[in-house]
């Protein structure tokens, strides 16, 4: 096992890189919501009713 | 908005108050029973400890602080066996009784809590595939206008030429989502 990274410093480096991704996913959803239009992805949330 | 695992204390407030909310925009008590009952058999499935290919874990979306979801999250963990064969998968996203009813009369806040608790469920699913030792996520799109949004989302995630440690695909009615580096170290 190398010395010249410790667990620690490895797993900060992870989490550095998971924390990233998020952003990435993050903005990708804002962009997303923007060019669908809010209602139609709360529409598509929402129970689908059953017609009596 | 917060995405957390419910426990016997938040699944109890969250089907208390939903029921409340239920009675006052006539939907029927019986159906948020119905709606919330998959959480009281996988907390007693999780209780019990039964294992399985399978594992529904209920998690929800709440203000911060609170104990009482605005969303609830029907996560499922699929293990076969190795890191590569386990995947977290969000089947779906259900609204509080409340904010359904307000969000079909447009009321505009009530739209803008069901698109942050989506984001807060796909962001915080994304996140708890690691917890859950699964190095995917898969994202069920179950009508027709959730899987055009999803297409669209996999669209601006694919086109980030800053990140592209998120690698998106869709494979018939799910959005794949999984880190590059993952799928690296994997190999």
């Amino acid at each position: 096992m190398s010395t010249q990274h410790p667990t620690s410093a490895a797993f900060v480096r992870k989490m550095q890189q998971h924390s990233e991704e998020l952003r990435c996913l993050a903005r990708a959803f804002d962009q997303a919501v923007l060019a669908f239009e809010p209602q139609k992805l709360a529409a598509a949330l929402r129970e689908e009713k059953v017609a009596s | 908005m917060e995405f957390r695992q419910f426990d016997r204390e938040s699944y109890e407030a969250t089907l208390d108050k939903w029921r409340s909310e239920a009675e006052q925009y006539d939907f029927f008590p019986e159906e948020v029973e119905r709606k919330l009952c998959w959480i009281d058999n996988a907390l007693t499935t999780a209780e019990s400890a039964v294992t399985s290919q399978q594992t529904v874990i209920p998690y929800g979306v709440f203000q911060p602080g609170s104990i009482v979801a605005a969303a609830t999250c029907e996560l499922v963990l699929s293990d076969r066996g190795s890191l590569s064969d386990k995947w977290l998968k969000l089947l779906k996203v259900t609204m509080s009784p409340e904010i359904e009813a307000l969000s079909e009369e447009e009321d505009l806040a009530a739209i803008d809590t069901t698109i942050h608790a989506y984001r807060a469920a796909t962001l915080g699913a994304y996140s708890a595939r690691l917890e859950h030792a699964a190095d995917t996520l898969k994202l069920f799109g179950r009508n027709a206008d959730l899987q055009r949004f999803q297409i669209m989302l996999m669209a601006f995630i694919q086109q980030d030429p800053e990140h592209s440690s998120i690698v998106a695909s869709k494979q018939g009615r799910w959005l794949v989502l999984k880190s590059a580096t993952t799928t690296e170290e994997c190999l």
